[in-house]
């Protein structure tokens, strides 16, 4: 069944026209960049995004709002496209596998990826998603959803930079759920320039599978890419 | 008007979700072992319906719902969906892309967090809210109602106009099914897929349910 889907997929590849509708969305809606010529911080000099709002301590050009891209339905069809060719390029005859990701950024990213491969190839696949912080109350659970541990959990995420999120995964799936992390993971974006891209720790290695990455975006600064930070007034 | 397939689904889909959310989202501790967030709070069961939120089948099935309930209520056009961090997320995803896939627009959606971010925007809305339309607020389950009126204060700051319901798939406030349920806060009725009296009902023969 999934040969025959890699054929379908294969026969009706729009993946460029998706990725150039997904990059001309991000470089819109999504990529905020620093005005030169405007102070954001008194400590900071102009042109510069303090670290209070982008959690780097040398300050920074440019921030990216992925929730934006994240939260239209459109765009996450779209995204699922590309990831579900890719999904069956890397496992043509894995059919027993789970999606998983980091509450709250990934849960429409993970529902759509669902819904698509439920509407267009009937398979079912179970999701969950893992908390930052172990619940407080009532289960003191880590998870949400069901987690079935006799089945690889695929990782998914908007955005991979240091990869502390994915490592947060990996840990409570493989030490708490006793839950298998494949060796790939999905992501919208990675925080690098150089592909392949891979995470690494005690000689494991974990391929991210990104659509775009560091290198695919202009940052500087121009009035007709002009994006608007939520709550933008005195930023 | 409802179809003629609603008509025949009507019930049955209720009694089938109400003995999904008994099976899987409920957990059950004789002894109320199980803390509260309230200091010295026990409860004997806890209900969370995250396993409900993540099965595709159950939420086809409530966005078709959601569909069909608010066809005669609004112009699709005018409304936009929005609702809580983290459980509203898989339910507004699940139906916009229900809506896609039936060859329908989809809504535009944001997200409300529970706190303002602490770093970055300081943004208190996740996504972009389209201020031409009205919000439709949607939830996993109305209980204490506290949710729905974080929701509405927030709306109400961004200058976002909300319509008169707020939407759950269960409500948990003990009513009589004949008249609908109004918030104690905001006075908007709640309009919900399930009642508490479905689950209790399926709960009747349960040893462990006290009421």
């Amino acid at each position: 069944m999934y040969l025959e889907n890699l054929d379908f997929i294969k026969d009706n590849d729009h993946s460029d026209a998706l990725v150039g509708i997904l990059h001309n969305y991000i470089d819109k809606n999504c990529l905020f960049r620093a005005d030169p010529g405007r102070s954001y911080d008194k400590n900071f000099p102009r042109g510069k995004l303090p670290t209070r709002l982008t959690g780097n301590t040398e300050g920074m050009k440019y921030l990216f709002l992925l929730r934006r891209l994240s939260y239209n339905p459109v765009m996450t069809t779209y995204l699922s496209m590309l990831w579900m060719k890719k999904l069956i390029e890397l496992f043509p005859n894995e059919e027993s596998f789970q999606l998983g990701g980091i509450e709250s950024s990934s849960i429409p990213l993970l529902i759509a990826f669902q819904k698509a491969l439920e509407t267009m190839f009937e398979i079912h696949v179970n999701v969950f998603t893992v908390m930052k912080e172990r619940k407080d109350y009532g289960l003191f659970q880590f998870t949400n959803g069901i987690v079935y541990p006799d089945k690889p959990v695929l990782f998914i995420d908007d955005m991979v930079n240091s990869g502390s999120s994915f490592w947060h995964f990996r840990d409570v799936c493989e030490k708490e759920l006793k839950v298998e992390v494949l060796p790939h993971l999905f992501s919208i974006m990675i925080m690098h320039a150089n592909p392949p891209f891979y995470l690494e720790r005690d000689d494991q290695f974990y391929q991210v599978h990104s659509i775009f990455n560091k290198a695919d975006f202009d940052y500087d600064f121009k009035v007709e890419l002009l994006t608007t930070m939520p709550g933008d007034v005195n930023v | 008007m409802k179809s003629h397939n609603q008509e025949e689904t009507e019930g049955v889909v209720e009694t089938e979700l109400a003995k999904f959310i008994v099976k899987e989202c409920m957990t059950w501790s004789e002894d109320k072992t199980m803390h509260g967030l309230a200091p010295g709070a026990r409860y004997s069961y806890i209900l969370q319906l995250a396993p409900l939120l993540m099965n595709a089948e159950w939420m086809n099935a409530i966005s078709f719902r959601f569909n069909s309930m608010i066809q005669s209520m609004f112009d699709s056009t005018t409304i936009q969906l929005a609702g809580g961090e983290p459980n509203a997320l898989p339910i507004i995803t699940a139906i916009n892309a229900y809506r896609i896939r039936c060859g329908l627009e989809p809504f535009p959606a944001f997200w409300i967090r529970k706190e303002r971010k602490n770093y970055g925007p300081h943004n208190a809305i996740e996504g972009k809210p389209d201020p031409d339309r009205k919000v439709l607020l949607f939830y996993d389950m109305a209980n204490s109602t506290n949710t729905f009126a974080i929701a509405e204060r927030v709306c109400d700051t961004h200058g976002l106009v909300i319509v008169p319901y707020n939407f759950a798939i269960l409500n948990k406030n003990n009513h009589y099914q004949e008249e609908p349920y109004k918030d104690k806060n905001s006075g908007r009725e709640i309009k919900s897929i399930l009642e508490w009296e479905d689950v209790k009902h399926v709960l009747g023969e349960s040893r462990l349910y006290k009421g």
